[in-house]
Formats: structure tokens, C-alpha cells, sequence
């Protein structure tokens, strides 16, 4: 027998039941090869470039899709961080070159395109800061265009300045776009990686090769029924046979990713490359489609209770574990995500009152990004929102890994209220701020230094 | 013996219709071959070896082909079993009980061919429903209208519900047919007789199943 019948339906019913999708498919594109730094030709140049490299990208997903019977949820695109090829070019080119960027995403029918990102962790270029300034334009503007910028790495340390200017460009983010909804498209990192196929941090980075396309797995409900089975069906379930089982449908999916991965590659053509398999839990809106459920499935009542981060720790570590021995292709992020408004029951812990914004930055030492998709007051002050940046940033730096921050100051709200955002994006509940005043340690200026352990030579 | 390598530059000027026959004393690169399969560059291995129906002489009155002697049953046998166990023509000479070629010492390992099992398109046709008459008839009929060969098929029923999954070859499928409309074509047969039908491709159980 080729393939036992258990193997042949183990796939259908990760595919069919247990929301078993491949979330992204990213395509990377170089913009450093751009001639010039006049508006009209940078228009044209992005335009073009996308338009032409990107124009088969939801033809060949689609054909793939059809051939393993796996969703492909999302096509995305991601440019070489705009503030280094606009970098010298007059300030009315950025929200053109941005605006370019909408109109090529949707003529090839991508819902986010990311790259209007900028690097500053040791200090900002007077391109750096015309980009940084331009979000709140920008983002009002536009629909599609994703932005990111990273503010610290635990080779610089943190760029305290940078951090003050995004606490400001949040909370005016905030207030010009409904619900706030512009800061989704707007994340900043510290140690941001240079191959994140996952929106709104995705970027091209400098070292990568031409054009690559990077997947980006998911499949919390995968894991979910995976550990409900083994409870059922176990019930003698320890720890190590809890990671065990995370391990062994982490490695599943992957290699499922990896396939469909290289086989969108094999359909696009040179010169695009493949790249990585971003192994990230990404959680929607749907039931049974959740991180959180899947540390409620290990015990622990309702997500952001005590013994929460150490549940995360142990799904996170078995991911890549699983994840590494399925693929030598392993990158982006991949960890566990924990966006608050895309994982209902998130929402839900947020709702009862377990999950708080404490809780939250302590899990985020732990998972793979950051406070991500937390909606706060509207009248937070940005140095406030600056202050819970440097807090996330000093998590990434002394920890050597990627954090990040993606926030809401949604106008009108108090703690508790919920705002709908649609979509993959989610509800929202208000969670709540401590009143204390920072603005004196968040106006210091320059930079916190380096970690000792960042000087590894 | 002198030996031809053949590396990523030679892929596309050697290619006859898609395919490149890899013959005796052809080395291929494992960049020509990663080459080949982005461009969708079949590699047929032991090339001429391989009795086709064609080597089969015709009666020239009748126009039927025969005879089919023993002898040839026995050397397509051969052929298959090697190909299903995944060991190709040369990988075969070099093993220590067939006979050595005395000016062909082992290959170092690494530069083996790979089996013939890699240019292998398989769909996996998976049927569920209650059981009644002809399901199983109305699937196998769709898939050999496509020119499509089963390779194994399990079933399973538990009181009146069945569970049917085939592994289909789709390296016979006929002119004009492709993945895609093979998919269609047996997935809208099986639901026609009220069994849900899903048809993926095999790569996938490969990939998620097989280390």
C-alpha cells in the first residue's frame, strides 16, 4: 500500500476541519536597482517593477492551491525598505512612491503590500525621518500599503529619539484613520528580520537575492486538534509527550509549506528564488483557529492566567523545533503569534478580564513577535505609547530576538469598549493603560546602549 | 568508456519535447537536475532500455500487435518491479549481485541517478459516502476515461458508509488532459453518484508522511 488510509485522511481532515491553510505567500522584490530619485520616474519605476515581477503571483497561487487541495489565504508583496531607495530624493516623493505602491497592489490583486520601512536602530538618515513623518499621511491615503520600522537591534541598542517620533506617529495614525485602523498596517521591531513574509513587517531586506518568495505556514487549529486527540486519547499526557505532539504537527505542516512554496517558485520562474518557510502559529478570527485555545487545550483556563507564558514557551519551543527538522529553510519570524484582535480567544481573555497588557508584554519574551494589534484609548499620550515601544524594544535587545509593536489608539474609546476592525484583522477590545507619566525618561534623547552579550566578536 | 556530464547550460539544448534522455554514460549535474524541474524538464532515465509497445512487431495482416513471448513478459516485469522499488537501471548494475561492468567501477555515492520515481506525476482520489452500487465502477471509469492508470486502491465500509482512496499514475493521461481538468472530470463523477470526492496531489501526502 502506498499510503496507509489514517495518512490519507490525516491530511484531508487538517485541510477540510482543522483550518490547515498556508497563510502567505510573499514575494520579496529588490528596488535598490532604481535609477533615479526624480518623483515621476520613482512612480514608474515601482509601478512597473511590481506590476511586471508580481503579475502572475495570483494565477500560479491559485493553480497550486487547486493541486494539493491546501488554501493559500493570502498573496502578498514586500519591497526593499523604501527610506533606503528614496533616501536623497525630494519629500513629495514619498507619498507618491507610496501611492504607486496602493495602485500596483491592487492592479495585481494583492490586498497588502509592505516595504515603506525605513531602519534606524543606531540613528535615522534625513530620508529616515521624512519617511517615519510621512505615515500618518500615507497610511490615510492609501489601503494596501504597509509600513515598519525598526527602531533596535541588540547590536545598536535603542534609538530612544526614533521611539519618541512613532509614539506621535501612532497616536496621529490613530486619530486620521477610522477606528485607528491605519496603525494595523504600521509595525515597529526590534532585530526586525529581513525575510518576514507576514504583514505589516514584511520587508525585502538588503542581503536577500533579487526577487524571493517566502511562505508563511500556520495552522493553530491543526495543533489544537492534534493536542485534544492526544488528551482524548492519552490519559497519561506529560509535557514531554504534550511537546511531542506540537513537534510532530509542526513538522507536518511544514514540509506541507515548504512544498507549496517551492512549487509557486517552479510556476513564477526565474528569477524568482525560494526563501524561506516562515513556521509562525498565525491565528484568525475563526473558532478553533486560535493560539489561545491551544494553551486553554494544554490546562490552563483562559489565556494570560498564571502559567500562561510558560505554556507559550513550550508550544513556541516545539514549533521551531518540529518546524527545523522539516525544512533547512527555516526564517521570518516563526514562533507563535498572539495578535490580540485576529485570535478570538484572545479577544475573549481580553474580555473576562485575564489578558492584560502586563501579561501580554510577558508572553511577548517568549513568542514570536510582539504586543500585536492592541487597541488602547485614543487619548493615551504619545509618550506613553512611546514608553510601552522602549519596553518591547529592551524585551527584543537583551534578549536577541525579534519584538515588535503594533498599536491602536482608537479615538473615543475607554478600557473595555470593543471596536470592530472586519476581516482578518478582527475585534478589538480597549485594554487599559497605567496614567503614570513618562514623558521625562521618553524625552532624554539618543540612544539606550547596546547589551553587554551584543558584543560577541 | 568516456563519460558526458551534463550540467545546468546543457538542460535546455538537449531537450526534445520536454524531456531529455538520460542514456549510458550520461552524468547529469544535481544543479542541471534542479535546473530541469523549474522548467518542467522531464529527466527519463536508462533510455532505449525500456521495451515500449512499439518494439512489439505487428501482424501485418491484422494490424494486431504480437507476438507477446515470455521472454518479453519477463523483461517488462523486470523493468516494473525495478521501477516501483525505486532502484533505477544503473543504481541495479552496480549493486554486487548484478554482474560488474569491468570498465565501469562503482559510482562514489552522491552521484548516483536518482530512481525514475522523481519524475512521477500521482493524484490521490479520496471518495466518502453511503454505499450503493457502481460507485466504485463510476470512479475507476472516470479516471480511465482521462487515460489515467490506478496503482492502489483501499476501501473501507463501515456499515453503509464507504471510504474509497486510489493512487492514480497521471503519467498516461491522455492528450489534452492536465491536473486540473483530470480533477474536475473525477470529482464531479464521484459527487454525480452522491460520494464527496476529493483529488489532490500526491506530493503532498510525500511531503507531510514520508521522511
Amino acid at each position: 500500500m502506498l499510503y496507509r488510509p489514517d495518512e490519507v485522511t490525516e491530511t484531508l481532515r487538517m485541510v477540510e476541519a482543522e483550518h490547515l491553510d498556508i497563510r502567505t505567500v510573499t514575494l520579496g522584490i529588490s528596488m535598490l536597482g532604481c535609477p533615479s530619485k526624480d518623483p515621476s520616474s520613482l512612480e514608474a519605476y515601482v509601478f512597473d517593477r511590481v506590476t511586471s515581477l508580481a503579475r502572475n503571483l495570483s494565477l500560479a497561487t491559485a493553480e497550486v492551491e487547486d493541486m494539493f487541495g491546501v488554501p493559500i489565504v493570502n498573496r502578498r508583496v514586500a519591497l526593499t525598505p523604501m527610506s533606503l531607495v528614496l533616501e536623497g530624493a525630494p519629500p513629495e516623493a514619498y507619498p507618491r512612491v507610496a501611492d504607486a505602491m496602493d495602485r500596483a497592489a491592487a492592479e495585481i490583486g494583492v490586498d497588502y503590500i509592505a516595504g515603506y520601512s525605513a531602519l534606524v536602530h543606531k540613528g535615522a538618515t534625513p530620508g529616515d525621518a521624512i519617511l517615519m513623518r510621512s505615515y500618518p499621511e500615507v497610511l490615510a491615503a492609501t489601503s494596501r500599503v504597509c509600513g515598519s520600522v525598526n527602531l533596535a537591534s541588540s547590536r545598536a541598542g535603542i534609538n530612544m529619539e526614533a521611539v519618541a517620533v512613532m509614539g506621535h506617529v501612532f497616536s496621529e495614525v490613530g486619530r486620521r484613520t477610522p477606528n485607528a485602523s491605519g496603525c494595523a498596517r504600521l509595525v515597529v521591531f526590534a532585530n526586525a528580520p529581513e525575510d518576514n513574509p507576514f504583514i505589516a513587517g514584511a520587508m525585502h531586506g538588503v542581503g536577500e537575492p533579487e526577487v524571493v518568495l517566502n511562505v508563511g505556514v500556520s495552522g493553530p487549529g491543526v495543533v489544537l486538534a492534534a493536542i485534544e486527540r492526544h488528551r482524548r486519547m492519552d490519559r497519561r499526557m506529560d509535557f514531554a509527550s504534550l511537546a511531542e505532539t506540537v513537534k510532530r504537527t509542526a513538522f507536518k505542516i511544514t514540509r506541507a509549506g515548504e512544498l507549496i512554496g517551492r512549487e509557486v517558485v517552479a510556476r513564477l520562474g526565474p528569477p524568482v528564488q525560494f526563501g524561506v518557510v516562515d513556521l509562525s502559529l498565525a491565528p484568525t478570527p475563526a473558532r478553533g483557529d486560535s493560539v489561545a485555545d491551544i494553551l486553554e487545550a494544554m490546562g490552563i483556563e483562559r489565556a494570560g492566567a498564571h502559567g500562561t507564558t510558560a505554556a507559550l514557551y513550550l508550544l513556541t519551543d516545539a514549533v521551531k523545533k518540529g518546524g527545523v527538522m522539516a525544512s533547512s529553510s527555516v526564517g521570518g519570524l516563526s514562533g507563535a503569534f498572539i495578535p490580540v484582535s485576529e485570535d478570538s480567544g484572545m479577544v475573549d481573555a481580553v474580555r473576562v478580564g485575564a489578558m492584560t497588557l502586563d501579561k501580554l508584554e510577558a508572553m511577548t519574551s517568549i513568542c514570536s513577535v510582539g504586543l500585536d494589534m492592541v487597541a488602547v484609548p485614543g487619548d493615551t499620550p504619545p509618550e506613553t505609547l512611546a514608553a510601552i515601544i522602549a519596553d518591547e524594544m529592551a524585551i527584543g535587545v537583551a534578549n536577541h530576538k525579534t519584538t515588535a509593536v503594533r498599536i491602536l489608539p482608537v479615538p473615543g474609546t475607554r478600557p473595555g469598549d470593543t471596536v470592530n476592525l472586519g476581516g482578518l484583522l478582527g475585534e478589538l477590545i480597549v485594554m487599559e493603560v497605567k496614567p503614570h507619566d513618562v514623558s521625562r525618561f521618553v524625552g532624554l534623547g539618543g540612544r539606550i546602549p547596546a547589551p553587554l552579550t551584543g558584543l560577541r566578536n | 568508456m568516456s563519460k558526458k556530464v551534463i550540467t545546468e547550460a546543457d538542460i535546455e539544448a538537449l531537450a526534445r519535447d520536454g524531456v531529455i534522455e538520460v542514456v549510458r554514460g550520461m552524468i547529469v549535474t544535481p544543479l542541471a537536475r534542479e535546473h530541469a524541474s523549474r522548467r518542467g524538464i522531464r529527466l527519463v532515465y536508462g533510455g532505449g532500455s525500456v521495451p515500449s509497445s512499439e518494439d512489439i512487431p505487428r501482424d501485418p495482416v491484422s494490424g494486431a500487435k504480437g507476438p507477446v513471448t515470455p521472454d518479453l513478459v519477463a523483461r517488462v516485469t523486470e523493468e516494473v518491479a525495478r521501477a516501483l522499488s525505486g532502484v533505477s537501471d544503473r543504481d541495479a548494475r552496480t549493486t554486487p549481485e548484478a554482474p560488474q561492468d569491468p570498465d565501469r567501477p562503482p559510482l562514489p555515492p552522491g552521484d548516483q541517478v536518482p530512481a525514475p520515481r522523481e519524475a512521477r506525476e500521482r493524484a490521490v482520489v479520496v471518495a466518502a459516502g453511503m454505499n450503493r452500487p457502481g460507485v466504485a465502477a463510476t470512479l475507476t471509469a472516470a479516471i480511465s476515461d482521462c487515460g489515467a492508470d490506478i496503482q492502489d486502491i483501499s476501501q473501507t465500509i463501515v456499515s453503509d458508509f464507504f471510504t474509497m482512496i486510489l493512487v492514480v499514475n497521471l503519467d498516461t493521461l491522455g492528450p489534452g488532459w492536465s491536473f486540473r481538468t483530470f480533477k474536475d472530470r473525477v470529482e464531479s463523477a464521484g459527487r454525480e453518484i452522491g460520494a464527496e470526492t476529493v483529488v489532490f496531489h500526491e506530493a503532498i501526502l510525500r511531503a507531510m508522511h514520508r521522511v
